[in-house]
Formats: C-alpha cells, sequence, structure tokens
C-alpha cells in the first residue's frame, strides 16, 4: 500500500498512456465484432443519459428530502436550545461533564448528517449539470433522437438541476440564522462569505488551497494525455488548448488574489 | 493541537447550551463545538468575547501546554 501511494501519480500517468495506446488498438482489432453495439449505444446515447439522468435526480431528490428533513429538525433544536438555560453555582472543580443534558450532543449528529446528504445531493447535481449539458451538446449531432425530444429533454434536465442546486444553496443557508438578513440582497454571493465566522473561514481557505493544488496535479497529467491524443489518435489541438486556457485562467488568478493578500499583509 | 480549554464547562456552570453560547459570541455553533473538541483554535478576538461573556479571563478559559 506504501508503494502504491508512493508512486501514485506515476501509475495513474502510466494507466494515462496504456489505455490511450492499447484502448484504441485493441477496439480496431475487435472493431467487427464489436461495432454495432458501440453504434447502438450512439445512436441511442440521448436517450440512455436522459433515462439515466432522471433516476439519479430521483435519487438525489430523496437524498435532498432527507436532508431537508434533518435540516429542519436541527433548526427546530436550536430555537428550542436558544430558549433553555439555568444559572448554577458551582465551582468550574466541582462540574461534572458527563451530566451535561445530551441536546448539544443531538444538535451535532443531526448537523454532521444533515452536512453529509446535503454534500452528497450538492455534489451530484454539481456533475450532472455539467454532464446534461456537455452530453446533450456533445452528443446531439450523431444521435438518432428527434431534434425536438432532444431540446425538451435539455430544458426539462437542466431546470431540474438548477432547481435541485438551488434548492440544495437555500437549505445550507437555512442553517445559519445569522445569514438570514443578508440571504435576499443582491450581492449576497459575495457578502456571505464575509459573514461567515472564522471557524468556517477556515475551512473554505483549506478547502479552496487543497482543491487549488489537486488540479494543479491533475492540469499537467490531462494536458500530456491530450497532447499523446492530438498526435497518435487525432484529437485535433482543440482540447488541448481549451485545457491549457482553463489552467492559465486557474493559475493567474490564483497568483493574482495571494499578491493582493500578501499586498495587505505589508 | 497543544490548546486545551475549559469552555464546556464554564458554559454548564453558565447553563448555557452551544447555541446561546454561539448566539452570544457571534458565531456558529458547530465553531463552538469545534472549540470545545479542541479541533480549532480560536483567534484572539474571540477568545477574549467568550472569556467576557463568562466572566472570567483567557487564561482561565484556555490553557497552553507543549506536547
Amino acid at each position: 500500500m506504501k508503494l502504491l501511494k508512493k508512486y501514485k501519480y506515476l501509475i495513474l500517468f502510466v494507466t494515462y498512456f496504456a489505455i490511450f495506446f492499447y484502448g484504441p488498438h485493441i477496439y480496431l482489432q475487435q472493431k467487427d465484432a464489436i461495432q454495432p453495439s458501440i453504434d447502438w449505444l450512439f445512436k441511442h446515447s440521448l436517450a440512455i443519459f436522459a433515462f439515466i439522468n432522471m433516476m439519479v435526480f430521483l435519487l438525489v431528490l430523496i437524498v435532498y428530502l432527507k436532508a431537508k428533513n434533518s435540516v429542519e429538525r436541527y433548526i427546530r433544536l436550536f430555537q428550542d436550545n436558544l430558549q433553555t438555560g439555568f444559572k448554577s453555582e458551582l465551582h468550574p472543580k466541582e462540574v461534572n461533564l458527563d451530566n451535561i443534558d445530551s441536546a448539544d450532543e443531538q444538535m451535532t449528529l443531526l448537523e454532521e448528517k444533515s452536512e453529509r446528504l446535503l454534500n452528497i445531493a450538492s455534489t451530484t447535481t454539481q456533475v450532472f449539470s455539467v454532464l446534461t449539458l456537455v452530453f446533450y451538446l456533445a452528443l446531439f449531432r450523431i444521435s438518432t433522437t428527434p431534434i425536438l425530444t432532444t431540446i425538451i429533454f435539455l430544458v426539462i434536465l437542466s431546470t431540474s438541476w438548477a432547481w435541485l442546486a438551488k434548492a440544495c444553496d437555500n437549505l445550507k443557508l437555512a442553517k445559519e440564522p445569522r445569514l438570514n438578513d443578508v440571504r435576499h440582497t443582491s450581492d449576497y454571493v459575495a457578502f456571505i462569505f464575509e459573514q461567515l465566522d472564522e471557524a468556517k473561514k477556515l475551512a473554505i481557505y483549506k478547502a479552496s488551497h487543497r482543491s487549488y493544488k489537486m488540479s494543479q496535479k491533475f492540469f499537467p497529467l490531462l494536458l500530456i494525455t491530450l497532447s499523446v491524443g492530438m498526435n497518435q489518435l487525432n484529437f485535433g489541438i482543440l482540447p488541448v488548448l481549451i485545457v491549457g486556457t482553463i489552467w492559465i485562467f486557474q493559475t493567474v488568478t490564483y497568483n493574482i488574489e495571494v499578491f493582493k493578500h500578501s499586498k495587505k499583509a505589508t | 493541537m497543544p490548546l486545551f480549554n475549559e469552555l464546556k464547562v464554564y458554559r454548564t456552570i453558565h447553563g448555557m447550551n452551544q447555541a446561546r453560547l454561539a448566539e452570544l459570541a457571534d458565531v456558529s455553533r458547530q465553531t463552538i463545538s469545534l472549540i470545545e473538541r479542541g479541533d480549532y483554535s480560536p483567534s484572539v478576538t474571540l477568545a477574549l468575547k467568550l472569556a467576557r461573556i463568562f466572566d472570567t479571563t483567557v487564561e482561565a478559559l484556555f490553557t497552553y501546554q507543549e506536547d
């Protein structure tokens, strides 16, 4: 396992190369045997994707409803806890922590549950929102699905995922009574970060930095793979340009923000 | 983390739960929970604010011990 961890990027790199060199090779060798099924998949890709999309949407909707239930219970408990209270005359050394009311523990459990469910719902929502657009725009020409059906499905799926994304965001905000005043202001997205307390800000900093570092490792691998694909498999230069542009954009915006903050600090 | 705290003890003495303390300190309940568990070291401002709520000193609430 240690070796696997140590050489994980090398293994990933070799796997990418193997897929791009041997994948098409095997495909070309067995082309006649698998061609009909591949053709069928491509022709019906939009219909299959729409079906999968709907199924996933229903599953995520169930997860969302469970999360909503947990959040509502959490808010009720939070409001109840604000009302209760007592004044003890004990000295700090005399306090027995085992006798403390379990309301806090209940709230922590509910909080963790709702966070977990909401994370699953919003991550799947974001992934499928992107997949829906990419799939429909990329496979629009080769599919045999009628144009009107395609457009109807595209509109239905996009709006459903957009609604779910918004609902997840609202649910996350509902847990923060401190943010109630700014929820309906026009620039609340920019404002909301400033309103978060210090522990949450730190969590966002850590998550953003980790995500930045991960993508900095992923982009070169993807770029090399696409460059090989461009030369060996006629991918064209466009994917290489797009990934390169995204990589440059991310690096430049990150470094500008770092510069702004370091300037403030000096 | 070498920072230890007596937040839970003081909270119990004053009959507060995490939600109430969070409201008084103007932070989220999760922040209070993280501080109590020792997973997060509060800023100087928040530490002073918590000490003021419990009418005590920061040293009484938080202690620093080398590993």
